[in-house]
C-alpha cells in the first residue's frame, strides 16, 4: 500500500479549477469549458460543459472525478479548454501525436491527482457496513482522504485509499506531464509507484499456467454484454468506425459465441498496444465490472520493456508502431 | 410464512418449475436457473443484493436468441417450443417456468414490452410462448434505492402490475399474496404458509408507507416532460443535454423495456442459423443505410431518439411511457447521464 505523502485539500483544487475556467472563458481563450459537476447519486459526478463564466461555479474536484475528458476531444470543434489527471493527460499527449487533436485549439488543466474512486469496490464496502440490504443514501469525502456514507441507521467510513480504482495503485504519472494550467499543488498528488513494483499485477497473473490464465479470461469476458461502453469510454478508440461494427467484411459474429466477445476484447488491446496508458476509464465505464486491465496491462508493459517506450510520455515522441528501425535486434522475437 | 421458510418455498417452486432467481456472478446480478435453495445465496426480499443488474427482459427476450435453423437442403426447423398460444393469461397447468425475486418495476416493464410483442396485430411466437408459461413472484420493495423513480411513471415500490404473486417483508414474516390463478397455483400445497395477522399486516403497511415516502422525495416530472415532449424534437436543448453521452448501449441493454433488436444468419456452407439479437438506438450502425446515408448521423439525434421514443413516440402509440423507473440506465451510465434530468429539462420548457 502506498502512503500519502501529504494531505490533498480537494476544495482548494476546486477553487482553482474555477478561476482558471472563468478566466479561461472570460477573455474568449475557450469556447467550452470541460470539467467535472456533481453527479446525481451519491459520490458521483458527471462531466460538465460550461460555457458561460457565470457558470464555473458548477465545477467540483475529488476523488469520484472518475471519467477521462480527453475522450471528448477528438473532432471537437472550437477551441477547448479541458480537466485532466496525470493518466488522462497521456491519453491526450497520444491524441496530439496521433493528430487527432490540435494542441493549440487546447487548453489543459492539469490536476496532480489523489486518485479515483471504483465505484464497485466501493458499494461492495458500504453494503457490507450498512448490512440487511441498507442502502447508502448521502456520502460524502473528507479532505484527508476518507469517505463518509450515510443510510437509514448506519452509518460508514471507508479510507479512499482501500477503494481506489485499480490502475491508480500503480500509478507512475500522477501528475500531468503537459499542461497550460496547474491546479492545485504537485505536492498533493499521490506517490508514484515506484518503476520495479508497477507491473506486479502482470508478472502475478503470468505467473499462473496458461489454463488458469484462459479459465479466468473466459470467465470475466463472459460477463460482457457487448454494450461498448469500454470503447465508447477511451480517448484512444476514436476510430471512426470500430472493426467490430465492419459488415462487410464482417470480423467479428455478433451473436452467442464466447469466442467473438474474446475476439473484440483481444482486438481491442491489440489496437491499444503502445498507447494505452492504463487510465482505467475502460475498466470504471464497463458495468459488468470486467477486468479489462488483464489485457492491456501486459500490452503497456511490453511497450517498455522491449521497445523502451511509455505511451503518452512525450509530445514529440513518434508513436510505437510508427516507427521502424534497421538497426533493430529483435532479440525477443527470434 | 416465516423467514425462516423461505428456503423450502424455493425449493417447493423449483420440485415443480424450472425456477429463476437473480444471482450474482462476478458482481453481475441476473436471473439464472436454480435447482434448489442450495444455490441461491441466501436471496432475500434485500433491495441491494437481489435488484439485478441485468433486466428481467432476458427471460423473455433474450439477448441472443435462435429463431430458426436451415439447411441447404431447404430444410428449417425453429429451435423454440411456440405451441403455447397467445390469448389468455398464465393457466395454473401451463406454467413451467418461475422468476423468483423480480422487482415490481421489472414485472411493469413485461406489461409494457407485451405492447410490442404480444399486440393485437402482431405476435412474437417466442416470447409470446414463455411469457405464458412463466409466472412472477415479485418482492416488494421496502428500501428503494438512490436511482428509483417508478412512482413517477405509474409504478410503485408495492405495484402489482404484472405479478402473480407479491411478497413483502412483515417484520418477522414473510407476507405473499396471489394475484392470478396462476399465483395460487405456486402457493398452493406450500404447508408453510399460514394466515397473515394483523401484526404483519401492519408491519407491511408501514413498509409500503416508509418506501412511498422514500420515493416522494425522489419525484420526477415525467408528465410534464411527456406533454412537452411533441413539441420539442428541433428544440435547441438537445445539443445541451446530449453533449456528454459516450454513445454505448449500457443504458438501453441495461433497460427492461427497451426492445430493439437486429435479425441475421450465421451461415456456414451447409446449414446455418437465422439469430436475433438486442440493438441499440445509441449506435451509429442502428440506422446506417445501405447507401452510406444515416438520417440519425451523430449522437444527438441517437440520444434524442431513445429520450422520445420512450416518452413521446411510444405514449402516443401506446398510452404509456417506455420507462418503468427502474434506474438502472441512471445507475450503469459511465458517465452519470441521468434521465431524470434530461425530463426534469424539458418539463421546464
Ligand atoms: S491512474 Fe494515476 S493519474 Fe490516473 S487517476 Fe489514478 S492516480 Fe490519477
Ligand atoms: S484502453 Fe482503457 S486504460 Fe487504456 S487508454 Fe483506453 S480507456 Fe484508458
Ligand atoms: S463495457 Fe464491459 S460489458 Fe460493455 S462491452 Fe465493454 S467489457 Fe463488455
Ligand atoms: S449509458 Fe450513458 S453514455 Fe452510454 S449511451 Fe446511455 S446515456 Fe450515453
Ligand atoms: S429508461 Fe432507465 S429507468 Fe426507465 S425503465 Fe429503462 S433503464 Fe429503467
Amino acid at each position: 500500500m502506498l502512503a500519502r505523502e501529504s494531505l490533498r485539500p480537494t476544495s482548494q483544487v476546486a477553487e482553482d479549477l474555477r478561476e482558471i475556467a472563468r478566466g479561461l472563458l472570460e477573455t474568449g481563450d475557450v469556447d467550452v469549458f470541460i470539467g467535472y459537476e456533481e453527479g446525481s447519486l451519491p459520490l458521483r459526478t458527471t462531466p460538465a460543459f460550461v460555457t458561460r463564466a457565470d457558470d464555473v461555479s458548477r465545477l467540483v474536484w475529488g476523488h469520484a472525478c472518475e471519467n477521462n475528458l480527453a475522450v471528448y476531444l477528438p473532432k471537437f470543434e472550437g477551441k477547448v479548454g479541458v480537466v485532466l489527471k496525470g493518466c488522462d493527460a497521456r491519453t491526450l499527449v497520444n491524441l496530439i501525436v496521433e493528430k487527432q487533436v490540435r494542441r493549440d485549439r487546447v487548453k489543459i488543466v492539469g490536476v496532480p491527482c489523489g486518485g479515483v474512486i471504483d465505484r464497485r469496490k466501493l458499494a461492495a464496502r458500504l453494503a457490507a457496513a450498512a448490512g440487511g440490504g441498507r442502502t447508502a443514501r448521502a456520502a460524502s469525502e473528507t479532505e484527508d482522504g476518507v469517505i463518509l456514507a450515510r443510510g437509514d441507521g448506519f452509518e460508514a467510513t471507508v479510507p479512499v485509499e482501500e477503494v481506489l480504482s485499480p490502475s491508480c495503485t500503480t500509478c507512475t504519472h500522477p501528475v500531468p506531464v503537459v499542461y497550460d494550467f496547474l491546479a492545485g499543488d504537485e505536492r498533493w498528488a499521490r506517490q508514484v509507484c515506484p518503476k520495479e513494483q508497477a507491473y506486479d499485477d502482470v508478472d502475478a497473473f503470468m505467473g499462473r499456467g496458461a489454463d488458469e490464465r484462459f479459465t479466468h479470461f473466459s470467465k470475466e469476458i463472459e460477463r460482457c454484454i457487448e454494450c461498448f461502453a469500454c470503447r465508447q469510454a477511451c480517448p484512444l478508440c476514436y476510430c471512426p468506425e470500430c472493426f467490430v461494427d465492419r459488415e462487410t467484411p464482417r470480423w467479428v459474429g455478433r451473436w452467442r459465441d464466447l469466442s467473438d466477445r474474446m475476439v473484440f476484447h483481444l482486438g481491442r488491446a491489440l489496437h491499444t498496444a503502445g498507447r494505452c496508458v492504463d487510465c482505467g476509464a475502460c475498466r470504471r465505464a464497463c458495468p459488468a465490472g470486467i477486468d479489462l486491465r488483464l489485457l492491456t496491462r501486459r500490452m503497456e508493459r511490453d511497450a517498455l520493456e522491449f521497445f523502451g517506450y511509455e505511451s503518452g510520455a512525450d509530445l514529440e515522441a513518434v508513436p510505437l508502431l510508427a516507427t521502424y528501425r534497421r538497426d533493430d535486434p529483435d532479440d525477443f522475437i527470434l | 410464512m416465516r423467514k425462516r421458510d423461505f428456503g423450502a418455498f424455493v425449493n417447493h417452486l423449483a420440485a415443480s418449475c424450472e425456477l429463476f432467481v437473480p444471482l450474482d456472478v462476478g458482481g453481475m446480478t441476473l436471473f439464472s436457473a436454480i435447482d434448489s435453495s442450495d444455490t441461491c445465496n441466501g436471496l432475500g426480499l434485500e433491495n441491494t443484493t437481489a435488484l439485478p443488474k441485468r433486466p428481467l427482459k432476458e427471460l423473455f427476450f433474450p439477448q441472443e436468441e435462435v429463431l430458426f435453423a436451415f439447411d441447404a437442403g431447404g430444410g428449417i426447423e425453429t429451435t423454440e417450443d411456440t405451441s403455447a398460444q397467445p390469448g389468455g393469461g398464465v393457466s395454473p397447468s401451463g406454467v413451467v417456468r418461475v422468476a423468483l425475486g423480480v422487482r415490481p418495476c421489472d414485472a411493469r416493464s413485461l406489461t409494457i414490452l407485451d405492447l410490442v410483442f404480444d399486440a393485437a396485430d402482431y405476435k412474437d411466437p417466442y416470447y409470446v410462448s414463455r411469457r405464458r408459461r412463466t409466472a412472477l413472484v415479485t418482492f416488494a420493495c421496502s428500501e428503494p434505492g438512490m436511482a428509483c423513480f417508478c412512482t413517477s411513471v405509474g409504478g410503485g415500490p408495492f405495484d402489482e402490475t404484472g405479478s402473480d404473486v407479491v411478497c413483502a417483508d412483515g417484520g418477522e414474516e414473510y407476507v405473499m399474496w396471489p394475484l392470478s390463478a396462476a399465483g395460487e397455483g405456486l402457493l398452493e400445497g406450500f404447508a408453510a404458509l399460514r394466515e397473515a395477522g394483523e401484526e404483519e399486516l401492519e408491519a407491511v403497511r408501514k413498509a409500503r408507507a416508509a418506501a412511498e415516502a422514500r420515493l416522494a422525495g425522489n419525484s420526477v416530472p415525467v408528465e410534464k416532460a411527456v406533454s412537452k415532449l411533441g413539441g420539442a424534437f428541433d428544440r435547441p436543448e438537445w445539443d445541451d443535454v446530449h453533449r456528454k453521452c459516450l454513445g454505448c448501449a449500457a443504458c438501453t441493454y441495461l433497460c427492461p423495456t427497451c426492445h430493439c433488436f437486429d435479425i441475421g444468419d450465421e451461415a456456414t456452407r451447409t446449414g446455418g442459423e437465422r439469430v436475433r439479437n438486442w440493438d441499440s438506438c445509441m449506435f451509429p450502425l442502428f440506422t446506417l443505410h445501405a447507401s452510406g446515408h444515416n438520417p440519425r448521423p451523430s449522437r444527438k439525434e441517437r440520444f434524442r431518439q431513445r429520450i422520445m421514443h420512450k416518452f413521446n413516440y411510444f405514449v402516443e402509440n401506446h398510452g404509456t411511457a417506455a420507462c418503468v423507473g427502474c434506474g438502472r440506465c441512471v445507475e450503469n451510465c459511465p458517465v452519470n447521464l441521468d434521465v431524470r434530468k434530461v425530463l426534469e429539462v424539458f418539463a421546464a420548457l
